[in-house]
C-alpha cells in the first residue's frame, strides 16, 4: 500500500514537472550535439593547422566546457541557479573530493601536464618502464603506443609523478656502442677505418664530431668505443645502419672481429688412472 | 649545365648521379644513397633545387662553413658556394630527387635550441668569382646587414631560397641577409637576386615557404660548437 502510494506520488511529481524534465533532457541533448559539432568543425579548420600537442588540449577544453555548461543550463528549469550551484558545490566538492580523490588527482595532473608539457602528442618518450609514442594526453589519462604496437593507458597522476624521458626534445641523439677487434689488429688502422666510415656516413653529424677510441682490453678482444651523433629523427635507422655496415667495413679492411676464446696452457700430462697388470701368465697362455 | 632535358633511350651522369631513361619509358635515377625507378613518357626535365629533400627530409637549413674565419663589417657582401640537389620532373610532377656527392649534416647551436642543417664547406671571398671549383655547387652571397665580427660560417634557410641563373648556366642562390648580434648570428633568406642581370629559375614545389630566421650562438658558428673536446684530433 505504502509502495503504491509512493509510486503514485512519484508519478504525480513527474507529470507536474514533465515540461521541466523534457526541457532539461533537451538542453543536455542540444549541448552534446553542439559539443560534437564544435569539435568536428575545430578538427576540420584549426586541427590540421596547429601542432597536435597544442590542438588536443584546446579541443578537450572546449568540448568538456560545452558539456559542463549544458549540464548547468539543464538545471535552470528546476530553479537551480549558478550561485546556488556554487554553494551546493562547496559541500558537494568535499564529498566528491573524498570519493573521487584519484580521479581529481588525475585531472589536476592532466592540467599540469598540459601546462608544463614534459611530453606532447607524437613525442617518443619513456614513462617509468613504458617506452613508446604519445598518442593523446586526455583529461584523466595519457595514451602511449609502445614500439611493439600496444596501446597503454597511464593515469595522469602516475605520469606526472614518474620520471619522464623525452627523446625528441633535443636536436641530436648519440649512438654509442662497442666493437671488439682481434689483439693482433693494428689498433690505429682500425680506429682510422672506423673514423673514415663515420665521416662518409650521412647519418653521423659533423658537429658534435664522432668519437672512436679504445675503451678497454677485453678477454678476447680490444674493445673500441664508437660514438656518433645523429639527428634525433634518424637515430633508430642510423643505429641499425651503423651497426650493420661497420662489420662489413672492418672485414673489407682485413680487421678481424674475434669470437670469445679461451687459451688453455697444459704444462705436463700426468696419467689420471694407473693400470697395473699382474699375474698375466694365464692370459698370455 | 644543371638545367636540361632527357629523352627516352639516353643516359646521363650529372654531378655523380646516374640517370638512365630507357626506350620503353623506364626512368632510373641513382645517387650515392638510393635509386628510384619510374615509368614515364615523353621528355623528362632536370633542374637544380635547394638541398633539403635528399637523402633525408630533416631540415630546411643549410650551414656553410668557410675554409677560414672571415672578418666582416656591416654592409659587406661575402661570396661562398652552397650545395644543390637535382630534381627530375615531368612538367610539374617531381619524379626523383638526387643528392649529388656525399651528404653530411651538422648541428648548429646548442643541442636544445639549435638547428640541424645540411653541411657544406666552402671557400669564402669578398667578391664574386665566376670560377667555381665544383660546378654542382651554386654561388651564394651573404649580405652583412648588422654587426661586425669574425665568422666561421653561416646557416641559412634554403627552403625559402630562390635560384637564379646567368647566361652561362651558373646557378645562384638568392641573397641572404646576415645579422651578427652579441651572442647570436641570424640569417634571413630573401628572394632578391645576389646581382643584377640574373634570371630566376622556375622552381617546382620546394618545401615550406615563409620568412624564416635561424638563430644560433655566435660561438657555434665561429668556433664550431662541441659538447666536449673530440678525441678524434
Amino acid at each position: 500500500m505504502a509502495v503504491a502510494q509512493g509510486l503514485e506520488s512519484i508519478g504525480d511529481l513527474l507529470v507536474a514537472n514533465i515540461t521541466k524534465i523534457a526541457s532539461a533532457i533537451a538542453t543536455i541533448i542540444v549541448g552534446v550535439i553542439v559539443a560534437y559539432v564544435v569539435r568536428s568543425s575545430m578538427r576540420r579548420t584549426i586541427g590540421t593547422r596547429i601542432p597536435p600537442y597544442i590542438y588536443r588540449p584546446v579541443e578537450n577544453l572546449v568540448f568538456y566546457s560545452i558539456l559542463i555548461l549544458a549540464g548547468i543550463l539543464s538545471l535552470y528549469p528546476f530553479g537551480l541557479s549558478l550561485s546556488s550551484l556554487l554553494v551546493a558545490g562547496g559541500f558537494a566538492g568535499i564529498i566528491v573530493g573524498l570519493a573521487a580523490q584519484s580521479s581529481l588527482g588525475n585531472i589536476i595532473s592532466g592540467v599540469f601536464l598540459v601546462v608544463e608539457q614534459p611530453l606532447r602528442v607524437g613525442d617518443p618518450v619513456m614513462i617509468g618502464d613504458i617506452t613508446g609514442e604519445v598518442v593523446d594526453v586526455r583529461v584523466l589519462s595519457t595514451l602511449i603506443r609502445t614500439w611493439d604496437g600496444y596501446l597503454v593507458r597511464i593515469p595522469n597522476q602516475t605520469v606526472f609523478n614518474s620520471i619522464i624521458t623525452n627523446y625528441s626534445r633535443t636536436k641530436a641523439r648519440r649512438i654509442d656502442f662497442i666493437i671488439g677487434v682481434h689483439y693482433k689488429t693494428d689498433v690505429g688502422k682500425a680506429i682510422k677505418s672506423i673514423g673514415e666510415y663515420l665521416d662518409s656516413n650521412p647519418y653521423c653529424l659533423v658537429n658534435p664530431p664522432p668519437e672512436v677510441f679504445v675503451d678497454n682490453y677485453g678477454d678476447s678482444s680490444i674493445n673500441i668505443r664508437i660514438r656518433c651523433w645523429t639527428p634525433t629523427k634518424l637515430w633508430y635507422p642510423a643505429k641499425i645502419k651503423l651497426q650493420t655496415e661497420l662489420k662489413r667495413t672492418l672485414e673489407e679492411k682485413g680487421i678481424i672481429i674475434p669470437y670469445p676464446q679461451l687459451d688453455l696452457h697444459v704444462r705436463s700430462i700426468e696419467p689420471i688412472i694407473k693400470i697395473e697388470l699382474k699375474d698375466m701368465g694365464d692370459i698370455k697362455r | 649545365m644543371l638545367v636540361g632535358e632527357i629523352t627516352p633511350g639516353t643516359s646521363l651522369s650529372l654531378c655523380g648521379a646516374r640517370i638512365i631513361y630507357t626506350e620503353d619509358g623506364v626512368l632510373r635515377a641513382c645517387d650515392d644513397y638510393r635509386c628510384e625507378e619510374v615509368y614515364v613518357k615523353g621528355v623528362v626535365g632536370y633542374r637544380p633545387a635547394p638541398p633539403i629533400h635528399s637523402p633525408f627530409r630533416i631540415s630546411d637549413a643549410v650551414y656553410i662553413e668557410f675554409d677560414k674565419k672571415i672578418l666582416v663589417n656591416r654592409g659587406d657582401v661575402i661570396w661562398a658556394h652552397a650545395p644543390l640537389e637535382i630534381i627530375l620532373h615531368h612538367k610539374n610532377s617531381i619524379l626523383a630527387r638526387l643528392a649529388p656527392g656525399k651528404v653530411k649534416y651538422t648541428l648548429v647551436g646548442n643541442i636544445i635550441e639549435g638547428v640541424i642543417a645540411r653541411y657544406a664547406k666552402s671557400k669564402v671571398a669578398r667578391g664574386f668569382a665566376q670560377e667555381n671549383e665544383d660546378p654542382c655547387m651554386a654561388h651564394i652571397a651573404f649580405y652583412i646587414a648588422q654587426g661586425e665580427d669574425t665568422i666561421r660560417g653561416v646557416p641559412f634557410n634554403a627552403a625559402y631560397s630562390h635560384l637564379y641563373t646567368d647566361n652561362r648556366g651558373t646557378i645562384f642562390y638568392s641573397l641572404v641577409e646576415v645579422h651578427i648580434k652579441d651572442t647570436i648570428i641570424e640569417s634571413r633568406t630573401t628572394s632578391k637576386p645576389p646581382m643584377e642581370g640574373l634570371k630566376r629559375l622556375k622552381q617546382i614545389r620546394v618545401g615550406r615557404t615563409g620568412v624564416f630566421s635561424l638563430t644560433a650562438p655566435v660561438i657555434a658558428v665561429e668556433r664550431g660548437w662541441k659538447l666536449w673536446p673530440s678525441l678524434k684530433g
